[in-house]
């Protein structure tokens, strides 16, 4: 699944490549009900399947689920009913083969400097000072940010911010890649040449990404499948079938933008 | 790219200021000592409101070196009691801070304590401790102790749920959260509390030198009043808030300059 032209990312050889379930239901959300404690259930027999190495994006109005969906994969909560697995295994809890990347930059950690924060995973899973200094340093590179590895969180742009949080998943990407509106904040620009540089990163990559957004343009843009999620269910997915690279101002674009659109308007 | 690089890229924690708030500032303190001098000695009895200028020439004499070495005295005393008090404090509020149920037991106490007056606890200090440095330092430590405590809680508390959920997706333990999340997370808001801590037990100090004292600046000043000695009580309260301005001023160096990168949400 070949996304954009560019070399690949140095990734880190997937565990379980031999895995238990069929590559279609790689991330298998079955059944799922999840309610926070004393409130209405956000998810009731909720069921979702990400195939391995789909870029699904997920949209939907606010509340409707789906950052809860996220959680459930990523392991920050966990269902009170149904499973929630990865390649055959039920997920327990958070685990550096499902990396996150959060709305916003609160993530980032403000007293290390950009380069620190990108080396934060590699560090803690326990990798040589030089070679993670090496792959940091070289990840920066990639999202263009070579020379700014220095500075702090607060002394870089909204949009570098991302970058810098962009440059810390990848740079520790395993498996699968969960992402929670990440380029929400930036301004229109930045966002679509953070979406090119996503794609380009992403390309060759043996990555499963689960990305959420409000943005029908950038589902457009980034998505192999789109599904439209509302209050706890999944109520449309559409296969996008334009070809890569895709144009934002094509007609095939619009009318598939049209489409995504139509589809969360219906009640 | 580097088009857009150009934001704020200064590092300097010290705000250079603009040649004419500088011209200000100094015309204030100039304008502050004239009329310092004029109410010195032409509305007052200058034998009651000594002037700058006896100030100074007491300052310079024999009483001005003995204030500089009690003051040595007084800070030596207030470093002891607020190291203890700041390590206490810190260690307890970032304890608390992490474990709900220790916080719950330990919030009402702090509360109740720190609202007592540090000094309404001279009596049975000195009754318990005796007429010396230990009660004096156990005064200086209760003034700091609750401060750092309760900002240290704070710290820890009000650290991002997103920065504990990211370092555990990148498969963090709770010692790994703790020390690389938690720890520095918080430092800024337990400087923030020793900042304003250190104030208070230097006041403290004065004033228990001051009430059963032997020694230290606040006793020089409180003696000096059975000899109608004014020029060293006024030198004594120069000394005091030159001394506090510059003691906040070396922590606004450490907290904004050396430890600007912890700083409170950051």
């Amino acid at each position: 699944m070949t996304r954009a032209h560019a070399t690949p990312l140095h990734i880190a050889p997937a565990v379980g490549c031999m895995g238990k379930a069929p590559n279609a239901e790689y991330i298998a959300l079955k059944d799922v009900t999840f309610s926070y404690p004393g409130q209405h259930p956000v998810l009731t027999d909720f069921n979702l399947t990400v195939a391995r190495g789909e870029l699904l994006v997920i949209v939907g109005e606010s509340g409707c689920g789906k950052t809860t969906a996220l959680n459930l994969i990523a392991g920050f909560e966990s269902a009170q009913k149904g499973t929630v697995s990865i390649d055959g295994e039920p997920i327990t809890g958070p685990g550096p083969d499902r990396i996150v990347v959060f709305q916003g930059d609160r993530s980032l950690l403000g007293w290390l400097t950009a380069l620190h924060n990108i080396e934060f995973g590699l560090k803690l899973a326990g990798m040589s000072r030089q070679e993670s200094r090496r792959r940091a340093l070289e990840m920066l590179d990639r999202v263009g940010l070579a020379g700014q590895g220095d500075k702090y969180p607060h002394e870089l742009s909204g949009g570098m911010k991302q970058r810098i949080q962009l440059a810390r998943a990848l740079v520790s990407l395993q498996r699968v890649l969960l992402m929670d509106e990440p380029f929400a904040a930036v301004d229109a620009l930045t966002r679509t040449t953070l979406q090119d540089q996503l794609l380009s990163l992403l390309a060759n990559a043996d990555a499963t990404v689960v990305f959420i957004t409000h943005d029908i343009a950038e589902a457009v843009t980034l998505a192999d499948r789109v599904i439209v999620m509302r209050r706890g269910a999944v109520r449309h997915t559409l296969e996008v079938e334009l070809p890569r690279p895709r144009t934002r101002g094509s007609a095939e674009f619009a009318s598939f933008y049209d489409k995504v659109e139509r589809a969360l308007r219906q009640p | 790219m580097t088009a857009r690089l150009s934001m704020r890229t200064r590092r300097s924690p010290v705000r250079i200021k603009s040649p004419f708030n500088v011209l200000i500032g100094v015309l204030s303190v100039c304008a502050g000592i004239a009329l310092w001098q004029y109410a010195a000695s032409e509305l007052t009895s200058s034998l009651l409101f000594p002037g700058p200028v006896k100030v100074a020439k007491a300052l310079s004499s024999r009483s001005g070196l003995d204030l500089i070495g009690a003051l040595g005295t007084t800070l030596k005393r207030v470093a002891l009691g607020f190291a203890l008090g700041s390590a206490v404090g810190a260690t307890t509020g970032i304890l608390a801070g992490n474990v709900k149920w220790l916080r719950t037991l330990v919030e009402p106490y702090v509360h109740f304590l720190r609202s007592i007056a540090t000094l309404a606890w001279a009596g049975p200090a000195l009754i318990w401790f005796g007429i010396g440095n230990i009660t004096t330092e156990f005064l200086i430590f209760y003034s700091t102790v609750f401060i750092v405590l309760l900002n240290s809680i704070v710290g820890v508390t009000s650290i991002d749920e997103q920065r504990i959920q990211m370092a555990r997706s990148f498969g963090a333990t709770r010692l790994d959260v703790f020390l690389q999340i938690v720890l520095p997370g918080s430092f800024g808001y337990v400087l923030s509390g020793m900042r304003l801590a250190m104030s208070f037990s230097v006041a403290t100090a004065i004033s228990a030198e001051m009430l059963f004292g032997t020694n230290g600046v606040g006793y020089v000043i409180y003696e000096s009043r059975l000899y109608f000695n004014f020029e060293t009580i006024f030198a004594g309260l120069v000394i005091l808030g030159v001394t506090g301005l510059v003691l906040d001023k070396i922590f606004t160096g450490v907290q904004f300059g050396l430890f600007a990168r912890y700083r409170q949400g950051r």
